[in-house]
């Protein structure tokens, strides 16, 4: 009898336990809801930010930006105060703006040099943009506390902090960029790229906050062998059976993951690439 | 119709409720969709699918649309996966933006132990919420905090706890709705404990259509169509 007492007596003292912990998780639920939380803004009503920014404009930055903003969508949102003032993503902003409007602005064209030129005139229209985009909502995180005209300094501290603070990517969603930004048009040639060309390496630097050799190096690096990492049914090439089209991808797969130590291993390796493409478009 | 399993602690039935309530459904002829939002990919791997498809984390986090739910082995029942990258995750999508009206009639959503923000996540999107329990009293603090949780919210989905694995031969089970739903204040289920559940659990199997589990999940199943309708 006293045992089945006790035992409720432990019911009802694990109800007032949750009970208190319940007030620290308000707390905690609080505090993270002033600093973080991200609502679609329309682009329309967002206001310019208080005061000097901390970096200058950059038209080439932002060219890039837009191209990966239009492939990829905003990874990252930016930063406003309470007010819809922007704190933080100056250049985001203005990528977004470039993607949204029908003219790009003088400070940026004037900027550009020829070919760069030629990728701004390439800028998807409107219709093409990824959601909320296309509808012309910023994906923006609040800072529901702040007024930035008021407390300038707590807005420049969160700018500074967003400026370095960069978002770690693993390898795998690092591959999973580059195939997203590939199926956008980017191109994977080492080197200098061709006027008018969408160079992937670069494209990818500016998404991670990174140098272009940082990405090189993970996008080299052998990939761990899964089920899923066999080329995506590669085949219905006519003239040949299947199996052997696939045994045929599967080797060249090998050859595309390889680390080039010379010329001669990147020759072969960009060959492989390259008809590892052609073999995806006959199918 | 939308329905959040949550619970704080773990290994207190939310898995179980959220496939029980599904069967039944499910044999009444309704489109029901699972979403996984634990990063374990418990209810994934209990359906059948594939828990390496990480759409949900990504659709959430504003990186792409979802993708369309997929066919679980469970014979009507399709499940949209969560993925591991759950666990550090910055919700910019309501998760009810990402499943449309036309795709379900019903969508049960499995939230994960210990993750408040992934469970008020699943509260904005629920109509109702099943807070899982057991007759014990760490269970019963998940619970709580839980129940203070939803207390805040404005507007409060209908919250009832659910107490599984239950057995009226022990004397607390017995006793314990009675006592929790005058502390909690809110309805008190309960589901007792069925070995043909749990075998078809394990199995991967469809939760069986009769039994003590369904019984139960039958009648929890009529108090969210009403607490709904």
């Amino acid at each position: 009898m006293k045992r089945n007492t006790d035992a409720r007596a432990g019911l009802l003292a694990g109800l007032t336990a949750g009970t208190v912990q319940a007030e620290t998780d308000k707390r905690m639920a609080d505090a993270a809801d002033r600093g973080k939380m991200v609502a679609l803004v329309p682009a329309a009503l967002i206001r310019p930010r208080h005061g000097i920014a901390l970096r200058s404009g950059r038209p080439g930055h932002v060219l890039a930006l837009a191209e990966n903003i239009a492939a990829l969508g905003l990874l990252s949102p930016i930063t406003l105060d309470a007010h819809n003032r922007l704190v933080a993503g100056q250049h985001r902003l203005d990528a977004i703006k470039l993607l949204l409007s029908a003219e790009a602005p003088d400070w940026l064209t004037e900027g550009l040099d020829a070919g760069e030129r030629e990728r701004l005139a390439a800028l998807p229209p409107v219709a093409e943009l990824p959601e909320p985009l296309r509808a012309g909502m910023v994906p923006a995180r609040i800072m529901i506390g702040l007024d930035s005209t008021v407390d300038a300094a707590t807005a420049m501290a969160i700018e500074a902090a967003e400026n370095t603070a960069r978002q770690q990517y693993s390898p795998a969603e690092v591959r999973n960029l580059a195939a997203r930004l590939r199926s956008a048009g980017f191109r994977d040639a080492d080197g200098r790229p061709k006027k008018g060309e969408k160079a992937l390496k670069p494209a990818l630097a500016v998404v991670m906050g990174v140098d272009v050799s940082t990405v090189r190096r993970i996008l080299n690096q052998p990939k761990k062998p899964t089920p899923q990492d066999e080329p995506e049914k590669p085949a219905q090439v006519s003239g040949f059976p299947h199996h052997a089209v696939l045994r045929l991808c599967r080797a060249l797969a090998y050859f595309t993951d390889l680390k080039p130590t010379n010329k001669a291993d990147a020759d072969v390796i960009r060959a492989a690439i390259v008809l590892t493409e052609k073999i995806n478009n006959l199918s | 119709m939308w329905v959040a399993c949550m619970g704080r602690k773990g290994g207190v039935g939310k898995t179980t409720a959220a496939l029980a309530l599904a069967a039944h459904w499910t044999r009444l002829g309704r489109r029901v969709v699972l979403m996984d939002l634990d990063p374990q990919g418990s209810l994934t791997l209990a359906a059948g699918a594939s828990p390496d498809g990480a759409a949900l984390a990504d659709a959430i986090a504003g990186h792409g649309a979802a993708s369309e739910p997929v066919q679980t082995t469970l014979p009507g029942l399709s499940i949209l996966t969560g993925g591991a990258e759950l666990e550090g995750i910055t919700p910019t999508q309501t998760l009810r933006s990402l499943v449309a009206d036309t795709v379900a009639d019903v969508v049960i959503v499995d939230c994960p132990p210990g993750h408040a923000a992934l469970d008020r996540l699943a509260a904005d999107a629920a109509d109702a919420v099943l807070v899982c329990c057991e007759a014990h009293r760490l269970a019963v603090a998940g619970a709580a905090r839980v129940i203070e949780d939803m207390r805040r919210r404005s507007p409060a989905p209908a919250v009832a706890v659910l107490l599984g694995r239950m057995d009226d031969r022990r004397g607390l089970d017995k006793a314990a709705p009675d006592l929790l739903a005058g502390a909690f204040g809110v309805p008190v289920w309960k589901m007792r404990q069925d070995a043909a559940l749990a075998m078809a659990m394990n199995a991967g199997a469809m939760p069986p259509a009769s039994g003590r589990a369904a019984e139960d999940a039958a009648v929890v199943a009529a108090w969210i169509e009403g607490a709904k309708l």
